[in-house]
């Protein structure tokens, strides 16, 4: 019954996701096949948590399994029909990738040897995940809590004093969703989907380098990913970065593809970039206030790209800003009301209105020691910022620009707070400093591949 | 590249044998040398028997120590001892810069009739300086230590060498803290470090990605200099990259391996999970237990992370504290980890001769301090 209810509750959303990322594809295509199921999962995932939430809160679907199941039929059924409606006066025809030499029987080995390594590192993430009884604070007293909440009281609770009620409940609603389908509260079940979140993370950044680069190359950043040693104890333990990282990779990634193609093409990156943002304010709450407000930046920077080089017109320019601010405003609004009518907070370990402004001693040596000096991310941080250095006219040029400057403004949104204010602690005590950068890592691993192939292919 | 590999392993190969071997300078303290030169304040009870110095603080805290007249640096020692029970005493020195005070750093001694050995690591010591001028003990009051031996060792450049290689795959295990962070590969400076690394926190041992950083440099040096291609770098970067992954994977396969061990494979009620060792057990056997009840009272030796673990575990039932009138309001109750909790001849729970709770009985006994108990209410 366990894995019935895995994969019944992982397919229903996934699919939703794959039909709700098509519909948003339109006539224009532009997912291949693979990375459609997997930008599928993680979007389908939160959108459906994300109706279950507005469901409640809005007073239109009263909280219970048969209503979960009812409405996950519902759009299951609803997107179907009107996919397959559509479908007909749809292209359908998968966008090609940029051919890849052969690789040599050296390269083939490597590969070889470096996928089966990850294969192993990944079998042991998961047996980690699902066998181990409960072990780190943030799982038994918040993720995972809250989903035992709502499943045990058949209660929304959304400011309930047990758990971090502030956070969105989309990571906890999965648990209970799992729960709900299982009939009943099963460690490895609830902590299961996190692996299939990591490996969307290595999948979609295959794909990415992929479309930018050879075989080789993609399946070297995938593996540099991969290998990054806090990355991959995340993938082991059920909290919630990597699910945020996946989803910032989902807008980036967009955001990048979206200029470098027609004007079709494009529109359906930007939209699919849209989405994705409005859907990752349902993650974490950093995510509100960290990472959208350089997506919306970076996404009005597409767009004001996209008309001066003249691949959009006018109408196309307003198409674009009207369904990217629909799609975020459709998720942002309703979650910003529901907070201020709970009194909810905004901060991630703190609130963050009343945090005093003052230096804070100690911040530097614990930054630099946690970034160069211990097993988190072997040299990731020296290559990013000697690749960024080095070379800096293709950091800051075409579309390197939105990883570059993601990058460098959340480190500049992140680094004042520890560097200033009481957030000091998460720095100084290690305990939320790494976490931030285990939310960016697919888009520095990225960033490190483009530039570092640029030069060696020159 | 070739030939400087070459050349330093000729230069090891062809060092000689002294380089290879520890400097051992040992204080034998079963014979004469025990009554020579040492100091002892006036609380300390010393006497010599054939098994080292006999050392009874008697109304307060004693030290004894001695001018350390040893011909080479000293990098660690090894303390022969036996204590009838366990007992903390503290190692001291002094150099030439430290004056009249005495740098002290505290030391575990495990009671029991056998002799023991502790290995003391001085080089992960800032004030260390190698060239000690005075070595002593302090002893707690009541302490009964007998000190048979004493080695201070200055280990040889291979054996240096040999303890960072090793030291670069010793594993810290998985804790708190790892979701946050994880240590990585540490240099270890001596062998005895090398088996340390990992049992004070932060490390002994300094990062060892120093070393990644000084291969990285003067490959790319190398590179430079000699106008070779980016690939030549890239490929020395792939190499360190990977043999970093390796170490860093292995750590993580370590963490299941331990689990297994410890856990996986052994029966319920033997098996530990962890630093935690048998709570999660505990917590899943009381469940079902307090279902039926809103709330129980919940003890623990440490309130983080046993109060949080047992809520998720019992949830809708809530842990509460005997505190304001709770012990007559709620009849259960789940201790964990108390052994200063027990029960007195009126069969109620009793710490440090304060009454806790009710009459009542006890349900369940796991170990000593752990147990679920009820009251008669």
């Amino acid at each position: 019954m366990t894995y019935f209810a895995f994969f019944i509750g992982m397919a229903i959303p996934t699919c939703i996701g794959w039909l709700f990322v098509r519909l948003c594809e339109q006539n224009q295509p532009v997912l291949l096949r693979v990375e459609r199921w997997f930008v599928g999962h993680v979007l389908g995932t939160t959108a459906t948590m994300c109706v279950f939430f507005l469901g409640e809160v809005l007073g239109v679907l009263e909280y219970s399994m048969t209503n979960l199941l009812l409405v996950s039929t519902v759009l299951l059924i609803g997107l179907s029909m009107l996919y397959m409606r559509l479908r007909v006066y749809w292209s359908n025809t998968p966008p090609a990738l940029p051919t890849s030499a052969p690789l040599t029987n050296k390269k083939k080995l490597l590969l070889g040897a470096l996928a089966a390594w990850t294969t192993v590192k990944i079998a042991n993430a998961g047996f980690l995940l699902v066998a181990s009884p409960p072990y780190l604070d943030d799982v038994f007293n918040n993720w995972n809590m809250r989903g035992k909440l709502f499943y045990v009281t058949q209660e929304l609770h959304l400011s309930s004093e047990i758990g971090v009620s502030s956070y969105p409940p989309t990571v906890s609603l999965v648990k209970t969703w799992l729960a709900f389908l299982a009939g009943e509260w099963h460690e490895g079940l609830v902590n299961a989907p996190h692996i299939l979140w990591y490996m969307c993370a290595l999948g979609l950044l295959f794909f990415f380098l992929r479309r930018l680069t050879n075989v080789f190359w993609a399946g070297i950043g995938t593996y540099g990913l991969s290998s990054l040693p806090l990355y991959a104890v995340h993938s082991a333990h059920a909290y919630a970065d990597i699910f945020v990282s996946v989803h910032v990779f989902i807008i980036l990634s967009c955001l990048y593809n979206s200029q470098l193609q027609s004007a079709a093409s494009s529109l359906s990156w930007l939209r699919l970039a849209s989405i994705a943002s409005g859907l990752l304010i349902m993650t974490k709450n950093e995510a509100l206030l960290l990472h959208l407000p350089v997506c919306l930046a970076l996404l009005g920077y597409s767009v004001y790209v996209l008309q001066k080089k003249n691949i959009f017109d006018t109408t196309q320019t307003r198409t674009a800003l009207m369904h990217s601010g629909m799609s975020i405003a459709c998720v942002l609004l309703p979650w910003l009301l529901f907070k201020w009518t709970h009194n909810l907070t905004f901060g991630n370990a703190k609130a963050v209105s009343g945090l005093a402004v003052e230096w804070q001693p100690g911040v530097a040596k614990a930054i630099w020691v946690n970034t160069f000096f211990e097993g988190n991310w072997i040299a990731l941080f020296p290559l990013l910022i000697t690749a960024i250095v080095w070379r800096w006219r293709d950091a800051w040029r075409g579309s390197m620009v939105v990883l570059t400057t993601y990058i460098i403004a959340l480190l500049a949104l992140q680094l004042p707070l520890y560097f200033f204010t009481s957030l000091s602690t998460e720095a100084i005590q290690q305990t939320g400093l790494a976490r931030g950068f285990v939310q960016l890592a697919p888009v520095m691993v990225a960033l490190v591949i483009l530039l570092s192939y640029r030069k060696y292919t020159k | 590249m070739r030939c400087l590999f070459f050349y330093t392993v000729w230069l090891l190969i062809a060092l000689p044998t002294s380089a290879h071997a520890a400097t051992v300078t040992t204080w034998d303290l079963t014979t004469d040398f025990a009554r020579q030169g040492w100091q002892a304040n006036t609380n300390v009870q010393m006497s010599q028997t054939a098994a080292g110095i006999r050392l009874q603080p008697q109304s307060a805290e004693g030290t004894l120590r001695r001018v350390v007249d040893v011909s080479h640096n000293i990098d660690a020692a090894r303390l022969w001892y036996s204590t009838p029970v366990d007992t903390e005493v503290f190692i001291m020195w002094a150099n030439r810069n430290s004056g009249e005070s005495m740098y002290k750093s505290p030391l575990q001694l495990a009671g029991g009739p056998d002799v023991r050995i502790w290995e003391i690591d001085f080089e992960q010591f800032d004030t260390w300086d190698y060239e000690p001028t005075i070595f002593g003990v302090l002893l707690p009051n009541g302490a009964d230590v007998t000190l048979q031996n004493i080695e201070f060792i200055r280990y040889s450049p291979t054996e240096k060498l040999a303890a960072l290689l090793q030291g670069l795959w010793q594993f810290d295990d998985i804790g708190p803290y790892s979701i946050n962070f994880l240590w990585g590969p540490r240099w270890s400076q001596n062998p005895i470090q090398t088996t340390q690394i990992f049992w004070v926190k932060p490390p002994a041992a300094t990062s060892a990605n120093w070393l990644m950083y000084g291969v990285l440099g003067v490959g790319a040096l190398y590179i430079w200099l000699r106008k070779k291609s980016v690939q030549t770098f890239l490929v020395l970067l792939a190499c360190v990259w990977i043999a970093y992954d390796i170490r860093m994977g292995a750590e993580f396969l370590s963490y299941t391996y331990d689990d297994y061990q410890s856990y996986h494979s052994q029966q319920i009620g033997q098996r530990t999970f962890r630093e935690r060792l048998f709570f999660n057990d505990l917590a899943e056997v009381v469940s079902p237990v307090v279902q039926s009840h809103d709330k129980y009272i919940f003890l623990s030796g440490e309130r983080w992370p046993y109060l949080g673990l047992i809520r998720y575990y019992t949830y809708p039932s809530l842990p509460t504290t005997p505190f304001d009138g709770n012990s007559t309001k709620y009849p259960l109750w789940i201790v964990y980890q108390r052994p200063d909790i027990t029960l007195n001849a009126s069969q109620q729970l009793v710490a440090n001769g304060q009454v806790l709770s009710p009459p009542g009985r006890m349900l369940h006994e796991f170990a000593n301090g752990s147990f679920i108990f009820q009251t008669e209410l």
